[in-house]
């Protein structure tokens, strides 16, 4: 059967049975390729990451098989927009599973790109001190890079609907652009594609979140795993190749040979300290144990978005009606932290009000954005902090972190839970929400 | 193959460094042209948007006190012969008043104002605005919805356009 021989092959190269075999599988396929050959048995254990980028790449793998489906079935249209989801939801075979599921890879996504980036601050992950030629920092940029991507996907998605959801989303995100000084207007022009919301500002949303953004996250993605190698791995994989230099400095000296004058006057004897069988120890082959593992990880994300799909369908609410503003109107939940804070930053000083869409919407998102950025070079710990969970010279900026990230939540729980109409305090437990009428 | 000689200053440009100087430039004007040109294009200079100016109807046809007209986000406010227009649009970020007993209420992030649009709370920056009033030559009531005006200025129509 000759057909069945590049299965045969990849078979052979996914189980190698020698060393060998498992050194040249990753030469030999282009997939496995972005492997290196070993890895450390630390950075495979499962609780040193989480596998949380991995995670994150999953899940962005089921929304673009998925998207490619719903790109096929949607029509971006105002007039039809709407309709095509209906259809989605009654008329297409396994429409309702497939949004679902899209729906449900998008809500894990921005779960899963937060927590990685939680796991790479707290694990100090991040720093500038690496492996030689390492320079974590850039990929913490990038990472930053990918998190504003992934939610700029998010909030291009929901939009895409047409339904009150998206049409007051597109009004409230749009003026928060508008907000900013000097440049706002224009930003809000640029966006909508004239002076108020229609074809084309759904045609701009459209070529964002199908092309502009997929392809964004796609060359990111591939910037960030290569820098991943570039950095010599993950910076848990340091403190083992540290430890085993450690080790190999005190142990006796093994006899062997030493090919060079200095190995000859820095010892006095010909013989080597050298930390390559400790590493040996400490690490295996990435063909089958790093591979088999991403492969199980990609599975689970694809099980978890797939059944999510299944048991939760995709809210849709009614055709987008710009007479009429939802009471309250609320974005989706990852959000929600902004409406509070554009909702509360409001102050007034001196007769005048300081508008709370730019402080809220621009200002203090941007700050948390730039802190973040600025951190791996305002973090003065030892390099033998990084790659470990909560090292005691970091406990106070992980508690920083941690502070900051909780009034985010904080302010989210009390966006989600705790407004009712017209966004005034209420709380879960009241029986039903006290809709006021309308004069 | 030998290289080229330099039968000129030695410190001078090469036909090699020219070349790929000019080059770099062609690359660096096209890839700023090229940006120019994409960024300029989605600036529309064609608007098939509705005029600001809209047609509201016969002024009998509004009752005395306040009238929402939602295709238009504006409320009429008429006082015998007066006509006042009052924006529906949240000074904040946009979304569409109710009016309520006190005034107006945002239901997006809960700005309130009184009964003349003034500010009263939550986080707009400042009051509803107050749209210019105009009659057309056949006496149908106009409201434009891009200027302002103080909310002292009503339009008074003409006795015989009530009647």
């Amino acid at each position: 059967m000759r057909w069945l021989r590049p299965f045969r092959t990849l078979r052979r190269e996914l189980s190698p049975t020698t060393p060998r075999e498992a050194s040249d599988a990753v030469v030999r396929n282009l997939m496995l390729h972005a492997f290196p050959a070993r890895a450390t048995k630390r950075a495979l254990a499962w609780g040193t990451t989480g596998w949380l980028g991995t995670v994150t790449l999953g899940f962005f793998l089921v929304l673009c098989a998925t998207g490619g489906v719903l790109l096929l079935l949607y029509v971006p249209s105002v007039e039809r927009a709407y309709a095509s989801m209906k259809d989605l939801e009654s008329v297409v075979v396994f429409g309702s599973w497939l949004r679902g599921t899209h729906r449900a890879a998008a809500h894990l996504m921005v779960v899963a790109v937060v927590l990685h980036l939680v796991r790479v601050f707290l694990t100090g992950a991040y720093k500038k001190e690496g492996a030689p030629g390492a320079f974590r920092p850039l990929n913490w940029l990038v990472g930053i890079g990918l998190l504003v991507v992934t939610l700029g996907l998010s909030f291009t998605g929901y939009l895409l609907p047409w339904d009150q959801l998206a049409y007051w989303a597109v009004t409230v995100g749009t003026r928060i652009a508008a907000s900013v000084p000097l440049v706002g207007e224009q930003a809000r022009h640029l966006l909508l594609g004239g002076s108020s919301i229609g074809q084309p500002t759904l045609t701009r949303f459209y070529a964002l979140h199908c092309f502009v953004l997929p392809a964004a996250t796609l060359l990111l993605t591939f910037w960030h795993l290569w820098r991943v190698r570039k950095d010599g791995g993950l910076a848990a994989s340091d403190r083992v190749v540290d430890d085993a230099i450690e080790k190999a400095r005190h142990a006796p000296a093994a006899a062997g040979k030493s090919y060079t004058l200095l190995g000859t006057t820095a010892g006095g004897t010909v013989s080597t300290r050298s930390p390559a069988p400790l590493l040996h120890e400490a690490t295996s082959f990435a063909v089958p144990n790093l591979v088999r593992r991403a492969m199980l990880v990609l599975l689970a994300t694809l099980a978890l978005s797939s059944l999510l799909g299944l048991v939760s369908a995709a809210p849709l609410e009614q055709a987008a009606d710009p007479e009429r503003t939802p009471n309250p109107a609320k974005a989706p939940w990852y959000f929600l932290w902004l409406q509070e804070l554009v909702s509360i930053l409001s102050f007034e000083v001196g007769g005048r009000v300081l508008d709370g869409a730019f402080l809220g919407g621009i200002v203090v998102p941007g700050l948390l954005l730039g802190l973040l950025a600025a951190w791996p070079w305002l973090d003065r710990s030892p390099r033998e902090a990084a790659g470990l969970w909560f090292h005691p010279a970091r406990r106070v900026q992980c508690r920083v972190f941690l502070a900051l990230l909780l009034v985010v939540v904080a302010l989210g729980v009390v966006g989600t839970f705790f407004r009712g109409p017209y966004w005034a305090w209420t709380s879960p437990f009241a029986p039903t929400l006290p809709v006021p009428t309308r004069v | 193959m030998t290289h080229a000689t330099h039968d000129h200053d030695p410190h001078g440009p090469t036909r090699r460094s020219l070349l790929a100087a000019g080059a770099t430039g062609c690359a660096v004007a096209g890839a700023l042209a090229h940006g120019a040109a994409w960024t300029l294009s989605l600036a529309p200079r064609v608007s098939y948007e509705p005029p600001s100016v809209r047609r509201l109807g016969p002024p009998k046809t509004f009752p005395e006190g306040v009238t929402f007209l939602s295709a238009e986000k504006v409320f009429v406010v008429r006082k015998e012969a007066a006509f006042r227009g009052l924006s529906a649009v949240c000074t904040h970020l946009g979304c569409t008043v109710d009016r309520t007993d006190a005034g107006f209420r945002c239901p997006c992030h809960g700005s309130e104002f009184d009964a003349e649009g003034v500010r009263t709370g939550g986080p707009a920056p400042r009051g509803l605005v107050w749209r210019a009033m105009s009659l057309a030559a056949d006496g149908t009531l106009l409201v434009d919805l891009a200027g302002e005006v103080a909310a002292t200025v009503a339009l008074t129509v003409p006795e015989e356009s009530l009647r």
